[in-house]
């Protein structure tokens, strides 16, 4: 039998333990709608961007004229992977799905990562523990962008991004991050990023919003189709300098987008791990105080057993 | 009739009918009135300055975008993407 006092020691630590979860589930389920929020604010820009770039594929199909390479389809050599995970833990399985993802895109092309082909890029810290635990050092890594990226804080990895990719010291990035399909449920999404495919960023940028809850009614407004396909434009300077200046705002677009994605699934993720840590909190507390009250009433009895053993043989003593 | 939406990653800035609309683009500045030809451009650094229906004017920051001008049978309607 524990003694009282640690019972009671013991059953306040739990408790506090159980106001400092439940705190930060509050606040993690907050930081995730305003990852939503920014997510979802962004997403005109996004379409229109989208819709830019359709009509210049139109007119570079409709007048044959080549549309140049530089951020198009090549022979694949070196395959960079970005790898999106959080600065922080207590996240539940968060980073550990993401690094599952990894290990198994790694061992079905051993061959190639144990030649070098795959330079790693990380955003958050946890990535990049992960990937020098690997045996590798990742080209570049970054962290603190915060509870939920600002688009200014994007550009240097974007730039960085794009500028490997012209440059050729890549030909290919895949990104593995978080997609947030609701409040409950995420998935890790092995994504291609560049080269680019029109069809892979509207669907990132559809993925924007959730398949279920909150804001998934905005699915059918957004999925519009494109209705001015025929306009004859007149592009200026020349449809090659728009389509120089637009594809790194894409890039921005998407990179941008998986960091929100990621952001809120992390929120999200960290709210249902503070919320099982409550629950436990609470079932540990009345486990607890189930057992302080056994034994106080075990005492009580012994207690009063002593006195009624004393009484009785003092009165025979008489 | 002319309508102009003004977009950035942030959200809408400004949407709403519009008198005319100056802005900077990479091969000089451009005033679209309404029935501007259907018009694709790339922007340069600056502002971009909205006269609205009451004629009052309205600056946006420009740091890099696109301008869009759709001219169709019912109006005409610019996107102004901006960073």
């Amino acid at each position: 039998m524990a003694s009282l006092n640690n019972l009671k020691k013991r059953i306040n630590g739990v408790k506090s333990i159980n106001q400092i979860t439940a705190a930060m589930e509050l606040v993690a389920a907050t930081k995730m709608r305003k990852a939503q929020e920014a997510a979802l604010a962004s997403r005109f820009y996004a379409f229109d961007a989208l819709e830019i770039l359709g009509n210049l594929t139109d007119y570079f199909s409709k007048t044959g004229m080549n549309s140049g390479e530089s951020f198009f389809k090549r022979k694949v050599e070196k395959t960079l992977i970005l790898i999106i995970t959080s600065d922080k833990g207590l996240v539940g399985s968060f980073n550990g799905s993401i690094f599952k993802k990894v290990d198994k895109f790694l061992k079905a092309n051993a061959a190639d990562f144990k030649e070098g082909k795959f330079p790693f890029l990380t955003v958050g810290q946890k990535g990049t523990d992960y990937v020098k635990r690997l045996g590798v050092a990742p080209l570049n890594h970054f962290s603190n962008y915060g509870d939920i990226v600002d688009i200014d804080e994007i550009g240097e990895l974007a730039e960085i991004l794009g500028r490997g990719y012209q440059n050729k010291s890549w030909d290919r990035i895949v990104s593995f991050s978080m997609n947030f399909t609701s409040a409950l449920s995420q998935e890790v999404v092995e994504r291609q990023i560049l080269p680019f495919e029109a069809a892979q960023i509207r669907k990132t940028i559809e993925e924007v919003i959730p398949n279920t809850g909150r804001y998934s009614e905005l699915k059918e407004g957004i999925t519009r189709k494109r209705a001015n396909g025929t306009l004859d434009y007149i592009m200026e300077p020349s449809p090659l300098v728009i389509l120089d200046d637009l594809l790194p705002h894409l890039l921005k677009i998407q990179v941008y987008h998986l960091m929100l994605e990621a952001n809120a699934s992390e929120h999200s993720s960290r709210r249902m791990t503070m919320k099982n840590a409550s629950d436990n909190a609470k079932e540990l507390t009345n486990e607890l105080t189930l057992a302080y009250n056994k034994s106080r009433q075990e005492m009580i009895t012994r207690e009063l057993g002593e006195l009624t053993g004393t009484v009785a043989a003092m009165s025979e003593n008489v | 009739m002319m309508r102009a939406r003004i977009d950035s990653l942030k959200g809408i800035l400004f949407e709403s009918e519009i008198k005319s609309l100056t802005v900077g683009t990479k091969s000089g500045e451009i005033t679209v009135l309404p029935n501007h030809r259907s018009l694709i451009t790339s922007l340069r650094p600056g502002a971009a300055k909205v006269i609205d229906m009451n004629g009052d004017e309205k600056y946006f920051e420009v740091k890099s975008g696109f301008l869009e001008v759709k001219n169709i049978t019912n109006g005409t309607f610019l996107t102004l993407l901006v960073d």
